[in-house]
């Protein structure tokens, strides 16, 4: 059976669903998505940056990340409004459970898209290109926003194809197609294209899709290595991507902190790596994994990424322990001089095994951890997170008790569940 | 036809089957003054979901200060609140 995929995003998500929200349920006249409108933070704030955009705004040249004061340079009439993230995951969740309507597989890939298997489907619903006018249709009626679908026969190509011309429009990318409309793109309308790669395609005369499906394979990975003959695949419209209804589990679990100042002192170093790692021991226990290898990175005033790993004698998800790797690796990769501005703090080789291998030097009571690292974490499920900290985290205040991630409002559970929900 | 949201109170019966169905509702004009409205005949009910938000739609044939009104009324069910949507004539 032939197989059927569709790619399903949502038309300027934040911004439709903050005009839809203020048409429908407020009640108000006018429709962000006809004017000159982007949701970016507050108006003050001449940081924020662009969250979203409507499509009379991408006229003035608006772009989504400049800055808002850029924009409104660009477009002085611009309207700006603040972002509401417990719309757009109400909004989120409602896409998600009409897709499951259509079809038991449905793959979230992010807050605003899916993948929809629709193999199979067509006694059901129709041929896949009707059946996704309908879908469309349902959506744009019943939840009052507009979304585009891509159709082909695997995730990579109904992803390209649902970005065709916007909004409200259905568009097929079949194998039988990719000459006819893959081929004429730049290459960086290709999945997993950026702009590094852009440019090394561009330093051997590669522009386009279809120049880069004609180029010699052995010639990309030389130059790009693996990821070089993976995009050739994709400009041949090959790809072997699996809808995962479930998840795929974390392979690492990584948090970084820009300090409200320049860290200049060992100490302060440690207690924002401190800060990171029980932010990131904390995730692991959530999830019951351990982590076998620890890395930090940081980042000095001129901008320069270091890094540096190491094997942890056991998988581990006792924040003292990772917070003791972190510091070696913090005296082995810190300079001492360079100002440091960003701070991050990584594991992997992560493991479910509940498992540990003692070890007859360091004769420390890691069973007596794990059950402190216990009681904290139920005092922070149920208190929350500022209920109880670290002791030296109260002082010099570098950091709060638990860096990195995202704020309150932010941490939405569309991708990832959120506890205590 | 008048649009634009407005909150109001609502005396309103639940039925044992769990059907609702609005009675009388009040509400605030620009003027600051008082209107008490009584519903005469629900004409249609209906559940939508705008941007996921689960309402219910009434449109009913109200009485208001010796007029007729055709009125639309919304629940909102997670909030609990009534708004009137808009008065069509």
């Amino acid at each position: 059976m032939e197989r059927i995929i569709f790619h399903v995003d949502v038309n300027s998500a934040f911004l439709s669903w903050s005009a839809s929200h203020r048409v429908n349920v407020l009640g108000e006249t006018l429709d962000l998505r006809t004017v000159p409108s982007v949701v970016a933070g507050e108006r003050q704030e001449r940081r924020s940056i662009i969250l979203a955009k409507s499509i009379p705004a991408k006229k003035f040249g608006v772009k989504t990340g400049e800055p808002l004061g850029m924009a409104l340079e660009k477009c002085p009439n611009l309207i700006v409004v603040p972002p509401d993230y417990e719309l757009y995951v109400t909004a989120s969740r409602a896409l998600i459970r009409v897709l499951h309507e259509f079809s038991p597989t449905v793959e979230q890939y992010s807050v605003d898209e899916a993948w929809v298997d629709m193999t199979g489907t067509r006694e059901l619903f129709g041929p896949p290109v009707l059946a996704a006018e309908m879908m469309k249709n349902r959506i744009r009626d019943e939840l009052g926003f507009t979304v585009n679908i891509g159709i082909s026969t695997n995730k990579l190509l109904a992803k390209v194809a649902s970005d065709f011309e916007k909004p409200d429009k259905v568009h097929t990318l079949f194998p039988s197609e990719i000459e006819q409309k893959l081929w004429p793109l730049p290459v960086r309308e290709l999945f997993s294209c950026g702009p590094a790669s852009e440019r090394k395609l561009r330093e051997i005369g590669i522009k386009t899709v279809g120049e880069l499906a004609a180029a010699d394979p052995a010639l990309l990975r030389r130059k790009l290595y693996k990821p070089g003959e993976v995009l050739w695949h994709f400009a041949n419209g090959r790809a072997d991507d699996k809808l995962l209804a479930v998840p795929e589990a974390n392979k690492g679990y990584g948090n970084s902190m820009t300090t409200p100042w320049d860290v200049t002192t060992a100490e302060e170093g440690r207690q924002v790596l401190l800060s990171l790692c029980e932010t990131v021991g904390m995730r692991l226990r959530r999830d019951g994994k351990r982590a076998a290898l620890a890395a930090i990175s940081l980042r000095g005033t001129d901008f320069r990424d270091v890094s540096r790993q190491k094997t942890l004698g056991s998988p581990t998800d006792v924040t003292e322990e990772l917070y003791t790797a972190a510091c070696d690796l913090f005296a082995e990769l810190w300079d001492g001089k360079t100002p440091l501005r960003q701070l991050g703090f990584r594991v992997s080789k992560v493991t479910a095994e509940g498992f540990r291998q003692y070890s007859l030097i360091d004769g420390k009571d890691y069973a007596r951890m794990e059950q402190m690292d216990a009681a904290v974490d139920r005092i922070r499920e149920k208190y929350g997170e500022d209920a109880i900290c670290r002791a030296r985290l109260l002082l010099g205040g570098v950091a709060g008790n638990m860096a990195g991630g995202l704020s309150k409002e932010r941490r939405t559970g569309v991708t990832k569940p959120v506890p205590n929900e | 036809m008048e649009v634009g949201s407005h909150p109001i109170q609502v005396l309103s019966l639940t039925t044992a089957d769990g059907q609702l169905q609005p009675l009388r509702f009040r509400f605030e004009d620009e003027a600051h003054q008082l209107h008490t409205v009584k519903v005469l005949e629900i004409l249609d009910t209906r559940k939508v979901s705008h941007v996921g938000i689960d309402a219910l739609t009434f449109l009913c044939r109200a009485e208001a200060d010796g007029m007729r009104h055709l009125f639309e009324l919304r629940y909102a069910i997670r909030s609990h609140r009534w708004n009137l949507a808009r008065r069509l004539y």
